[in-house]
């Protein structure tokens, strides 16, 4: 059990290398770099400046500029021992300095998750709550108008994703063609500091209500589903027969001896909290605005901030591996069975 | 061959076929979205720019997928005339241009006429008016909604800005860029059931070789296999085809190989299970004491015992595929432009709040899709699953 | 033996239960009537399908519905009728006045919960225990079933027993309320043969400890049978087609059925060159033929055999057999 765990702990190593060497291989290939950007930027700075006088155009940038740029940028080595470098660093917590925020990449990633986590997080849990008990109650009364009506609550879940919802929800509720009930995005209102606290702890909630709505959305229809089928599935074990036969009442049966074990799979599920956190920030975040970690990693991509975007993907891989073992970690826990090795 | 077919269609999969066709539900939403993707192929017929026949000149036109032949013989008709009537005009043996000369005004009306074609022949809507004014004999026969696409509507639209709300002449009204949206929306609809078709294709065939061989060779194979997959499946994915996109402005193919390279690994492991189980069974034993070819048994033995989990996650699979090319075209990061997509008029819709045509039209289409193939999935696997539901009572 | 009064525990007057299987009607079992002496060991045999299993979960009302319905009968377990119980009264005697062990010790243990937590629940809702006083009484059912160090044992998860051991646990799960009466429902079918030996010991064991409580065994295995019950029911197709008493129906088996499952029993006393078997297979469930249902397979078939269902008849007392042979001119054999 335990080499399992450190089997699993092991094999973060090689993914970790494979896709951080994969990404900044492509980084440094690409067109359109920061040195590129840096000498457009410079460009653009002396057209202004200069005025007409100097560059019909563009003016020319001279090697020794060009060789300046590119060790200030890293770009001077061959990639793989740029990578051997930026790995050296990355071992020491050291991710590089942002190109577009000028501070280093581990200060702007660490005030970023907090927020994508908070909403994750929170979107995760209302989820779970409101998942499991449907689920069950569907599983319970299975075939009977209750089921069939809530199976279409299901189906528009699955349907609409989050982030599509949460557009919708903009247009209709936050001032777009209809009401103007709920905030269009951000976290705070504008007069976050000058509130009580009371009032900046309702302010806070209020900006996550659409949002946090959209993720339990998400996952809605096939946590719902999972847990229901699953429950289903272990009414029909034998186990549940010897249970009744014993003389346990319907709804012991049920929620002592058949929920912990239909359970498992959804709690087994837990573990991805982290990569939903990551994945579907993105696009929520991107809808409401919320400067989380996955508009981050998106702005990074759109400004060529390569430190960044490979700050993001180290924190994103290692999250969720650690997740994906925090997941069988839950499993061994729930399961008396499990005996991973 | 024959033998191969007739098991194929066993009579379990003709019970499970007909078990299926009684979930009205999912069968009907499996003939309605059929049914809407093949007429998507003939959505050139309904929903165009370009008009269905042309006859010009008595001269007739088929323009609907071409109007080049229409265009060539417009451009030599207006070329001719142009020369004809300024080879005229300035004939020196003429001492005085007789403005009341029947030639010199045949010859003019003529080359205005086509000139003014020649300016306009692009826009079929156009081109009819120009014919009915002109009372010709020439006439255009356009589609019964004739706004394609990719064609820009903005001298139409007159002092309004685009997007403009839905009217009479634009149904689902017109996105930022003075695009008609019920035609984005439709051929948004073929392209991305065609594109989810296809990588949930290729994900399924390189899943499903992978699976067999790891499944079926088992020991090492399926141990250094196993990790693999699992290094592969711990990559952001997202993010990964974001960054790649990024880099590589990708097309439809492209597209398609850069998802595959990450769709593929769920299936893979279902049919590497399925396989190591089927494996163990007496008939596959069975076949390799016989020496029958690995080939062999793992094409026509095993495999076609294995593909439930496969087929009970096609219309699963097929939704998330529409679900991904949304959200990488909601990014910026998906077809280049000007492919007609949702994911794109939704960009738009959170940039144009106000203009709330640009969310709902998108969001109804892409709720129907994806709920009538879900009904479907669901169909699927209740016709798959052999369980019986049944409880104490 | 039989000479005594003696008084009836449980009574089942004209029980049918039915499946539905794809939409078709399988009856299952089909019009049964037996009764069970207190403190008597009880034997139902029959081969697979032939509705014994299905006797037993109908008298505990565990019928899984849907498929399956109990569409008639009585079943008098003292003077109650199990049949008209409210769910909740039926609750109280299930585990506590009537419990069952069934053929899968591999799956009849929920996993995720101890052995001890399984064994303490009949306890505590029957018998008004606290979680200490269950557990002590646990250990010790554990203890008289034969698991040793029991007061470790008892906080093992079922993973951890052998099939045997569970097959323990399962006994002491049920006898731990002290019922008056215990279904067996194939209790060794899944075990190795030495394991079976030991649990077939064990039960008599309980059986001759606890004189006035009642015991059905169901198996297809008449050695078995022989080793252990005081009377034998024999069916078929969901009928009776035979009862007697284990000694009669061994020296004198009348039915054709029950003389070909006879003459599978493998023997060292008599010398045969090869096991004889019935011919044929028991018949689908679905398709259980009109008429007497073996006459399929009987080589005393008669044309009568297909066309009329022979009536259970009293050939001597306490002996009843369904069979054409023994009606009418067969009577006199």
């Amino acid at each position: 059990m335990i080499n399992y765990f450190i089997r699993r702990i092991l094999i973060i190593i090689p993914t970790f290398l494979g896709v951080t060497f994969i990404v900044f291989t492509i980084t440094r290939f690409a067109p359109g770099g920061p040195v590129e950007m840096a000498i457009l930027r410079y460009r653009q700075m002396q057209m202004e400046g200069g005025g007409g006088a100097m560059g019909s155009h563009g003016t020319a940038i001279s090697e020794e500029m060009v060789e300046k740029l590119k060790k200030i940028y890293g770009f001077d080595k061959p990639f793989y021992i740029s990578y051997l470098i930026w790995l050296g660093n990355v071992v020491r917590f050291d991710l590089g300095e942002s190109y577009t925020y000028s501070k280093p990449v581990w200060d702007v990633i660490k005030a970023r998750f907090p927020i994508s986590l908070r909403f994750g997080v929170a979107g995760f849990l209302l989820a779970y709550l409101v998942c499991i008990p449907l689920g069950v109650l569907k599983a319970v009364k299975h075939g009977s108008t209750f089921d069939f009506t809530s199976s279409a609550l299901v189906f528009i879940g699955y349907a609409i994703p989050g982030w599509v919802a949460g557009i919708v929800l903009l247009v209709l509720l936050g001032g777009g063609s209809f009401l103007d009930i709920f905030p269009l995005g951000g976290i705070h209102s504008m007069d976050y500091e000058t509130l009580s606290l009371f009032g900046k702890f309702w302010d806070n909630i209020y900006h996550m209500i659409l949002p946090v709505f959209c993720y339990t959305l998400g996952s809605f229809a096939s946590l719902t589903i999972l847990m229901k089928n699953s429950l289903i599935e272990n009414l029909g074990k034998d186990y549940v027969r010897t249970a009744f036969a014993k003389g346990l009442s319907e709804k012991t049966v049920i929620f002592k001896h058949t929920l912990r074990n239909s359970l498992i799979p959804i709690a087994t599920g837990l573990g991805s909290v982290f990569s939903i956190v990551i994945s579907g920030a993105l696009l929520i975040e991107k809808v409401f605005n919320i400067h989380g970690f996955g508009l981050l990693g998106y702005n990074s991509i759109l400004d060529r901030d390569y430190p960044v975007m490979l700050g993001i993907l180290v924190f994103s891989s290692i999250l969720y591996m650690l997740g994906n073992i925090f997941s069988d970690f839950l499993y061994c826990v729930i399961d008396p069975r499990i005996r991973l090795d | 061959m024959n033998k191969r077919i007739k098991s194929f269609f066993s009579p379990l999969l003709i019970k499970r076929i007909k078990k299926f066709r009684s979930f009205k539900r999912g069968y009907y939403s499996l003939l309605i979205i059929g049914i809407a993707y093949l007429l998507s192929f003939f959505a050139e017929f309904i929903i165009n720019d370009k008009a269905l026949l042309v006859k010009f000149d008595g001269k007739k036109f088929v323009t609907l997928y071409s109007d080049v032949s229409l265009k060539k013989f417009i451009f030599a008709k207006a070329i001719e005339t142009k020369e004809n009537y300024f080879k005229y005009k300035n004939i020196p043996a003429t001492d005085t241009l007789n403005l009341s000369d029947e030639k010199f005004i045949t010859l003019k009306a003529e080359y205005e006429r086509y000139d003014r074609i020649k300016k306009d022949f692009d826009n079929h809507r156009v081109l009819r008016k120009i014919f009915e004014e002109q009372k010709r004999g020439d006439w255009v026969i356009l589609v019964p909604y004739s706004y394609g696409p990719n064609e820009n509507l903005l001298d139409e639209l007159g002092d309004r800005n685009p997007p403009t709300g839905p009217d009479r002449k634009n149904f689902l009204g017109t996105d930022d860029r003075g695009r008609d949206v019920l035609a984005r929306l439709v051929y948004g609809f073929r392209i991305y059931m065609t594109f989810s078709l296809l990588l949930t294709l290729t994900s399924y065939i390189i899943g499903i070789f992978f699976g067999a061989i790891l499944g079926y060779y088992g020991g090492k194979v399926d141990f250094l296999g196993l990790r693999f997959i699992e290094i592969w499946a711990s990559i952001p994915f997202l993010f990964t085809v974001m960054v790649i996109s990024s880099i590589m402005i990708p097309n439809f193919t492209i597209l398609i190989v850069i998802l595959s390279l990450f769709y593929w690994i769920s299936m893979a492991r279902y049919i590497r299970a399925e396989f190591l189980r089927e494996k163990s069974n007496d008939y596959v034993q069975a076949a390799v004491a016989v020496g029958v070819s690995d080939r062999k048994i793992i094409l026509s033995h095993i495999l076609p015992n294995s593909l439930t989990p496969a087929i009970s996650f096609l219309p699963f699979t097929i939704i998330s595929g529409i679900a991904v090319l949304a959200s990488l075209d909601f990014l910026g990061f998906g077809l280049p432009e000007p492919t007609p997509s949702w994911g794109q008029l939704l960009s738009q819709g959170i940039s144009n709040l106000s203009s709330w045509w640009l969310t709902f039209s998108p969001m109804a289409a892409m709720f129907l899709t994806l709920m009538l193939i879900a009904f479907i999935g669901e169909a699927v696997r209740e016709a798959l699953d052999p369980k019986i539901y049944s409880r104490m009572k | 033996m039989g000479k005594k009064q003696r008084k009836e525990l449980l009574k089942v007057e004209n029980l049918k239960t039915h499946f539905v299987i794809e939409e078709q009607k399988a009856k299952a079992v089909d019009g049964l009537d037996f009764y069970v002496f207190e403190g008597e060991f009880f034997g139902i045999v029959g081969e697979s399908g032939s509705g014994k299993s299905v006797t037993a979960l109908s008298i505990l009302r565990l019928i899984p519905d849907p498929p399956g319905k109990i569409s008639s009968g009585k079943i008098f377990f003292g003077d109650k009728d199990l049949l008209g119980l409210s769910w909740e009264d039926m609750r109280k005697i299930r585990g506590n006045e009537i419990s069952m062990i069934f053929q899968e010790p591999m799956t009849s243990l929920n996993p995720v919960f101890t052995v001890g937590v399984q064994i303490m629940e009949p306890l505590i809702i029957h018998r008004d225990m606290d979680k200490r006083e269950a557990r002590a009484e646990a250990i010790k059912m554990l203890k008289k079933v034969g698991i040793p160090s029991p007061e470790l044992r008892v906080d093992d998860y079922p993973h951890q027993f052998s099939g045997g051991m569970r097959q323990r646990a399962m006994i002491a799960m049920a006898l731990c309320c002290n019922p008056s009466l215990l279904i067996a429902d194939e209790p060794t079918t899944a075990l190795d043969v030495t394991v079976q030996a030991q649990i077939l010991e064990l039960m008599t064991e309980i059986k001759n400890k606890r004189k006035e409580s009642a015991i059905i065994l169901i198996t297809h295995d008449l050695a078995v049978i022989a080793e252990t019950c005081d009377r034998v029911m024999v069916m078929y197709c969901g009928k009776i087609q035979e009862v007697a008493s284990t000694v009669d129906l061994f020296e004198n088996p009348l039915h054709p059925y029950t003389k070909g499952l006879m003459a599978s029993i493998p023997s060292l006393a008599k010398k045969k060159k090869r096991l004889t078997t019935i011919p044929g297979n028991v018949p689908g469930i679905l398709h259980f033929p009109p008429g007497c249902p073996f006459h399929t397979r009987c080589k005393y078939k008669m044309p009568v055999c297909e066309k009329v269902v022979p009536e259970l008849l009293k050939v001597e007392k306490d002996h009843l057999v369904r069979c054409h042979l023994y009606n009418g001119e067969g009577k006199n054999r």
